[in-house]
């Protein structure tokens, strides 16, 4: 047998050889013709074990039979194919079969027989097929078109096909991934020469997809991808709408309910010469998120070009679903928000370029209770390069209230300038805090974020009254009012650095705070360092306030070295003491006398109280001095100094008659037990003396 | 307490300089036993484990490096035998590491009440205990995806907890230097101690099942 030479449509090609020879043969005598070959080959491809038979009488029925047929790719092979056709026409130049029946084996196709039509025209070299319920990946195809050598068409129907045995998904899908869902899909495929052209509508149903380390996976995730495509040797253009009206899907980190919030998208572009164009997408999830915008991604080099505008966002739904995924860890991972988002950037592959931030009626809200900010409003025009200061747009900031830890904030506007690394306060800016405020004079910050940044603030606070305020923090109440000179600011490694002095004017002395170092503010143990100085405090005012029993006279003192440990006294390094130059009257209650010996461990109540001392309401001293340094929850306590039997420390040196003094001898005091005890003491009514 | 008034004493009695050097290592012990009260506190029930004796604190100066005492030659046999009243007390029974500031309080307390959710992720598989002490996302399809979100954020406060509470433990007894002595501690002790079927990283971070 010669070799065939000539590469056609295997089958079509094949009936057609063996047709004539069929009607060589006289008619009436024979019944069947039957033509075997051995083997059959052209350019591309191969048929072995062929076998025609054909029916002479009767309706014509013909049956062909193919070993092992080998095809160009993508078919590849096909083995042990049967085609039957209950009718074998010829008219003219055109041979056709029809009722067709196959059955063959193929890697993509299940073992099933299935229906078709085929017709050959030897004139023009026209083939067409219909094919019908072709068994695949667990559901069937509808398959027809034509092919001529000048072009080709193809409409191609499947219902309920199983994704994961789809041949060129299946043999891509690692072991270990989990893959469940069904696809029906319309498909429309035209082509002339390099050139082809198509549209689909593709319909997934109950997605479920589980990649082994759990970053990408779906449950019952219902799909839709409609759209059309053309394209040559080059590459192809493209146009198409994707539906996810429900189920969930999950992308780290980002996790999307689509059925609480369906999502749209749409996106026509190209893909050609290595690098995918988005000319324009959008995606449009209602109540959540609207943005459009234009890309360019080469899988080489990542996202090279990124238009994107966020039209409108819903600041509740959309911090949710889209930004807290990514702040997990940071002091921003547990917000309430709410309000309207609005975005417009631009990136090259040289970086961000330009990013527009607008924030309009939006509220946030830490759920630790740490902060809180309303009706925030923001225009924010931020830019990569700007060749002056001048340059670049300006920005704002502004927001009608919250609170700072508990303490109030009041509304603020702050215009700004904000490029590259730096960061630039245009106008000088009050933000109030309760009846006071911080006056920010001066805030530019230059290299931020990097370690060469170098700041610029001046800020002054405007005196704001300490009982409002040590009542909205809730830490110990006492009036004064706060105020003081802010000239420096660092911020590094997650330690903000105030420099100058921080002045709390409080019962008619002065409170400074200085060398003020606060340590992972918003970290889990936020650490606050700083040395305290008091001076000429009016003892009067002060033991009212604490109703500790009541004193006259001045106090002055230092608390160096203080630690606070989530805000709670670690370490410190304490001493109060009248002052030496003090020429004020010195007396001190009875009640003030017998607390202050009950904190230094003696118990001078019942002399006090029994003995004839307890007919004085008061009594002189010269001097009063404690001091404590804490340590490991251990108070190491000390008076004035020793006293005169040198066993003990004068807490309170007594003057003039009826003299009293007071010495303690306990050295070391448990701190929570002293705070306790000052807490008792400062809550009793004064204690009645019989 | 009395360790605390003598080591003044003591101080006072070694001023100057000479020759003895006294080196305090890390209590590997002490810390072991810091981190087994810690992880039943944390644990409750899951760490079940022979009851610790609930001492809080105890005196550390002794174990303290407060690193280098240098005596006058003329002043040591004084000095040893003032030494001797300081010292063998802490160095026969090796000193508790101080577990009791409020910062510790307040993170061991923070991660017991993280821990009811945390213990279904464990029993799960989702989470596993890594080998610096830590916890890492082992499994997460083990989790709904709807919670995978929640996982991570647990597994990063839990962190950020654990960093701290390693941190504090080093800085209340004075030694910031031993934090990564202390993380290694934890991490052999909350592996010893994790319950049937929790997940852990062996030395090369493979995971293994217990």
């Amino acid at each position: 047998m010669r070799p065939l030479r000539r590469c056609r449509p295997a089958l079509a090609w094949l009936a057609a050889f063996a047709l004539p020879l069929g009607l060589a043969a006289p008619v009436g005598a024979i019944e069947r013709v039957t033509l075997r070959l051995a083997d059959a080959h052209g350019a591309d491809w191969r048929a072995s074990g062929i076998e025609v038979a054909l029916a002479l009488t009767g309706s014509g029925a013909a049956e062909l039979r193919i070993d092992r047929l080998e095809l160009p790719p993508p078919i590849g092979r096909i083995e042990a194919l049967q085609a039957h056709c209950a009718r074998l026409l010829l008219d003219g130049p055109e041979l056709a079969c029809r009722g067709g029946r196959l059955q063959l084996q193929h890697d993509w196709l299940d073992p099933e027989p299935f229906e078709g039509d085929f017709a050959f025209d030897q004139a023009s070299g026209r083939v067409t097929f219909a094919l019908r319920g072709l068994p695949l990946a667990g559901g069937r195809i509808d398959a027809q078109g034509h092919w001529r050598p000048q072009d080709w068409a193809a409409r191609l129907r499947g219902r309920s096909l199983e994704l994961a045995r789809l041949a060129p998904l299946r043999d891509r899908l690692p072991a270990d991934y989990a893959l469940e869902g069904r696809l029906t899909v319309r498909l429309r495929l035209s082509g002339a020469q390099d050139r082809y052209r198509g549209a689909f509508d593709g319909r997934l149903s109950r997605l479920n997809l589980a990649e082994p380390d759990g970053r990408l996976a779906s449950e019952d995730l219902a799909l839709t991808l409609r759209g059309s495509f053309s394209g040559d040797g080059d590459g192809v253009v493209f146009d198409a709408a994707l539906d996810l009206p429900g189920g969930q899907l999950y992308v780290e980190p980002v996790f999307l309910d689509v059925g609480d919030h369906p999502l749209q998208a749409h996106a026509s572009g190209s893909w050609r010469q290595g690098e995918l164009r988005l000319e324009r997408f959008a995606v449009d999830q209602p109540s959540v998120i609207a943005a459009d915008g234009a890309l360019r991604y080469r899988p080489d080099r990542g996202l090279t070009g990124l238009e994107l505008s966020v039209t409108r966002a819903d600041l509740a739904a959309a911090y949710a679903v889209y930004l807290q995924p990514f702040l997990i860890g940071t002091p921003l991972d547990s917000l309430r928000a709410r309000g309207w988002l609005g975005a417009e950037l631009s990136l090259t592959d040289a970086g961000l370029q330009r990013l527009r931030l607008e924030l309009a009626g939006a509220g946030l809200e830490d759920d630790r209770g740490r902060f809180a900010i309303e009706e925030l409003n923001a225009s924010l025009r931020w830019q990569a390069e700007a060749v002056s200061d001048h340059d670049a747009p300006p920005s704002r900031l502004s927001w009608g209230g919250g609170h700072l830890r508990g303490a109030p904030l009041g509304p603020a506007n702050l215009p700004l300038r904000v490029y590259g690394r730096n960061v630039e306060l245009l106008a000088a800016t009050e933000v109030p805090i309760l009846d006071g405020a911080l006056v920010i004079n001066t805030l530019r910050l230059r290299e931020a974020g990097t370690p060469a940044m170098r700041a610029a603030f001046d800020a002054e606070l405007r005196p704001i009254d300490m009982r409002r305020l040590t009542e909205a923090l809730g830490w110990p109440v006492f009036s004064g009012r706060l105020a003081g000179r802010l000239p420096s600011l660092a911020y590094e490694d997650g330690r903000l650095t105030v420099g100058g002095q921080l002045i709390v004017e409080a019962f008619d002395g002065r409170i400074l705070v200085d060398h003020l170092e606060l340590n992972d503010p918003f970290g889990q143990v936020p650490r606050l360092s700083a040395d305290i100085y008091l001076r000429d405090l009016d003892l009067r005012l002060l033991t009212d306030t604490f109703a500790f029993g009541r004193i006259e006279g001045r106090l002055s003192g230092e608390v160096e070295r203080l630690r606070l440990l989530n805000w709670v006294p670690a370490a410190f390094d304490a001493r109060f003491y009248t002052p030496l130059d003090d020429r004020s009257r010195h007396r001190i209650s009875q009640r003030a006398i017998q607390n202050i010996s009950n904190i230094g461990g003696g118990g001078a109540g019942a002399i006090l109280s029994r003995g004839f001392l307890r007919f004085f309401e008061d009594f002189s001293y010269e001097r009063i001095g404690i001091s404590c340094r804490l340590s490991e929850e251990v108070c190491l306590m000390g008076g004035l100094g020793p006293a005169a039997d040198g066993r003990g420390y004068y807490l309170v040196k007594g003057s003039w008659l009826p003299r009293i003094d007071v010495i303690g001898f306990q050295r070391d005091v448990s701190w929570p037990t002293l705070l306790e005890q000052l807490r008792s003491v400062t809550a009793a009514d004064a204690p009645t003396i019989k | 307490m009395n360790t605390l008034r003598l080591a003044p004493i003591a101080l006072a009695s070694l001023v100057a300089t000479a020759c003895v050097t006294i080196n305090v290592y890390f209590p590997a012990v002490a810390a072991e036993r810091a981190a087994d009260r810690i992880i039943n506190d944390v644990w409750g029930e899951s760490a079940k484990q022979p009851a610790d004796e609930r001492q809080e604190r105890a005196p550390l100066d002794a174990d303290r490096p407060t690193s280098r005492l240098e005596l006058p030659a003329a002043a040591v046999s004084v000095a040893m035998r003032t030494l001797e009243l300081v010292v063998p007390a802490a160095t026969a029974s090796q000193a508790d590491l101080n577990i009791s500031s409020p910062a510790i309080r307040s993170l061991t307390q923070s991660m017991e009440r993280r821990h009811a959710e945390l213990k279904p992720m464990y029993d799960a598989g989702a989470i596993g205990l890594t080998n610096d002490g830590l916890l890492a996302v082992r499994d997460a399809n083990a989790v709904p995806l709807q919670q995978r979100n929640q996982l991570r954020k647990l597994v990063a406060d839990e962190n950020a907890d654990r960093n701290a509470l390693y941190k504090e433990i080093a800085v209340a007894n004075k030694h910031p230097e031993w934090e990564a002595d202390i993380r290694a501690t934890f991490a052999k002790r909350w592996i010893d101690k994790a319950a049937r079927g929790w997940w852990y990283q062996d030395a090369s971070g493979a995971w293994k099942q217990k």
